[in-house]
């Protein structure tokens, strides 16, 4: 069976597509020149913001990875999500009102624009924007696999291949459409259906698999989960499972999807109400993790649900098998909603670093905006599905990847270099270097003597904060001529 | 406090990365036990004055002790009974102390601290 069979559902996803475009028509009313364009002419409230910032952050890793991961590793992967406790105020406290000043006294529109206005340099600039761009294709790559997956279900395709050639057209159809100021607006929509998908999946999850109680114990006392499958450390090495806390709950410093949000916040007092928004809403978009990654492995294990052929249609398969049409149509509009808002963040993002950054750190002029931008955007997307077609394995471990890629070059020189007037440009350009090469060699070629289960994402980071304090130990950079230190750094 | 939060940075950064090339249980323990410090450590680079400063360190020293809660019942009540709702004790330890805890203390405590001018994290250490 497939969505197909199920018109209701297919109906929602065009609904909510409708919806969609409707919004974003309406915010491009409100696109008068280049600042409403990049952050939304600093016109954004406190909901509109935070949410804008949890639904591109939560995409189909949460929705769709989250319980495929589940189902490989057992509740070890909750690990993953449990920093959203602290990392809306760790967002704020440490960068959130700085960005947010930043783009007050200057046209502030990107990360590298706020590395330059820190640094002054073009290598860290330069660093920065193929940080962006790295972590952007390897980002959206996972959102084209997610995607993938869903429509692959929704329209019945039997190729996994032409549901994600679907998922590219229409991804970059909608973000042609209008720039930053619909894709926060439309955000605002998409974090309210998200939410309410967290919540109604989540209740059906567990009621269709009998109950918490039943639930739990059907997975402890099954063969193949087991009680390991609840343990931390049943399924998953000490590594793996304290790397993902690691990555996921510092990294998060080094999101540009994120962190372009502080820019458009109309009033810097309300980013007061900002953790409680933000962490409240990512808390309840992830009772479909738990609830979906529960349920699952307790209707396989009561011979209900088929054991899974691919853990990452956990999700999909509790949705056509065990919830009514009207439900699964709600999820599949919410799942849609976590993807396409989180693409097309990222999807402007990547073609800002390629039309403005880029050019500006290679001294070159200025292209045509409108139809630079378009090109940027086939580009950043050509690139994204080719890593998605080639990458095999589950969605949450490319993810894992794609946010390591943007944390472990960013974070540490963002954090630290915005409060420390010692880190230069030398230590920036050392940190993002070393997150870059230390991220991306260790993927592409994983030495025999690393040891099992670690990350690459997590030995990045370490390895780029490592380099930031070595480097600025040995370089003071504000006696170095940080010309751009004082106005930023008191 | 932001001096002494660069330090405890500065020391940490090199240990995580030995922890993750040594590997095993020792690379395990080490990196359990110093991983919270990195983002309490990046919340305290702040600088406050006045009476809220004492707020800030009591805010954040109880969401490390959380975080290390966490991440040592994590190692130390894996394979044991007496749990939550089913659960195993290890798993409400992760789920309490990384979890439940830091999202009732973080986004309330930000919210109390700075209730009067709002949020003014734009002065540094030197």
């Amino acid at each position: 069976m497939s969505f197909a069979d199920r018109p209701l559902i297919v109906v929602a996803t065009v609904c909510y597509l409708a919806i969609v475009t409707a919004v974003g028509l309406w915010s491009l009313g409100r696109t008068r020149d280049a600042r409403d364009f990049f952050i939304a002419g600093q016109r954004a409230g406190l909901w509109v913001t935070a949410l804008a910032t949890m639904s591109a952050a939560f995409s189909g890793f949460v929705f769709l990875g989250g319980p495929g991961l589940t189902y490989r590793i057992g509740l070890a992967s909750l690990m993953i999500v449990l920093p959203l406790g602290f990392t809306g105020g760790l967002l704020c406290r440490v960068l959130g009102t700085r960005l947010r000043a930043l783009a007050a006294e200057q046209p502030i529109y990107s990360v590298p624009d706020a590395f330059d206005a820190r640094f002054g340099s073009r290598v860290v600039t330069g660093l920065a924007t193929l940080a962006v761009l790295s972590g952007t294709v390897a980002y959206l790559g996972m959102q084209l696999q997610a995607l993938g997956v869903l429509l692959q279900a929704v329209f019945g395709l039997e190729r996994g291949a032409s549901a994600m050639l679907l998922g590219l057209a229409v991804l970059v159809a909608y973000s042609v459409l209008g720039g930053m100021v619909a894709g926060v607006y439309t955000d605002l929509v998409q974090g309210g259906l998200m939410m309410l998908t967290g919540i109604v999946v989540f209740l059906h999850a567990v009621a269709a698999a009998g109950g918490w109680h039943r639930t739990v114990a059907a997975v402890a006392e099954s063969a193949s989960f087991g009680p390991q499958f609840l343990e931390p450390l049943g399924r998953a090495a000490p590594l793996t499972v304290f790397g993902f806390f690691f990555v996921f709950g510092v990294g998060v410093l080094g999101q540009p999807q994120m962190l372009h949000k502080f820019y458009m916040i109309s009033d810097p007092k309300k980013l007061r109400w900002f953790p409680l928004v933000l962490s409240g809403s990512q808390a309840v978009c992830v009772l479909l993790w738990l609830g979906v990654g529960l349920a699952v492995p307790a209707l396989v294990a009561g011979g209900r649900l088929a054991p899974l052929e691919r853990a990452d249609e956990a999700a999909v398969r509790f949705l056509l098998e065990f919830t009514p049409e009207l439900v699964a149509g709600l999820a599949v509009a919410g799942i849609l909603a976590a993807i396409m808002s989180t693409a097309d963040s990222l999807l402007n993002i990547g073609a800002v670093a390629l039309v403005r950054d880029l050019p500006r750190v290679l001294g070159l002029g200025r292209p045509e905006p409108l139809a630079a931008g378009r090109a940027a955007v086939l580009i950043v997307a050509g690139l994204a599905a080719l890593l998605a077609f080639r990458h095999g394995g589950l969605i949450a471990m490319l993810g894992t990847m794609a946010f390591g890629t943007f944390g472990a070059a960013l974070a540490p020189a963002l954090a630290v270099g915005f409060h420390w007037r010692r880190v230069g440009a030398a230590a920036a350009a050392a940190s993002i270097a070393t997150g870059l090469v230390v991220n991306l060699g260790l993927e592409l070629w994983r030495p025999a003597w690393l040891a099992d289960g670690v990350l690459p994402a997590a030995v990045a980071l370490a390895a780029s904060f490592s380099a930031l304090f070595c480097v600025a130990a040995v370089i003071d950079g504000a006696a170095a001529g940080g010309r751009r230190a004082g106005s930023l750094v008191k | 406090m932001a001096r002494f939060s660069l330090i405890a940075l500065a020391i940490s950064s090199p240990v995580l990365l030995l922890a993750l090339l040594v590997g095993g249980e020792a690379g395990g323990f080490v990196f359990a036990v110093v991983a919270p410090i990195v983002p309490v450590g990046l919340m305290a680079l702040g600088r406050d004055g006045g009476p809220r400063r004492f707020g800030v360190v009591v805010w954040l020293g109880l969401l490390w002790l959380s975080l290390e809660a966490g991440t040592l019942g994590i190692l130390f009540a894996t394979g044991r009974t007496g749990g939550w709702l089913g659960l195993p004790a290890a798993t409400v330890w992760m789920l309490v102390g990384l979890g439940i805890v830091p999202l009732l203390l973080v986004p309330w405590g930000f919210a109390w601290l700075w209730r009067d001018e709002g949020p003014d994290a734009t002065r540094s250490r030197r």
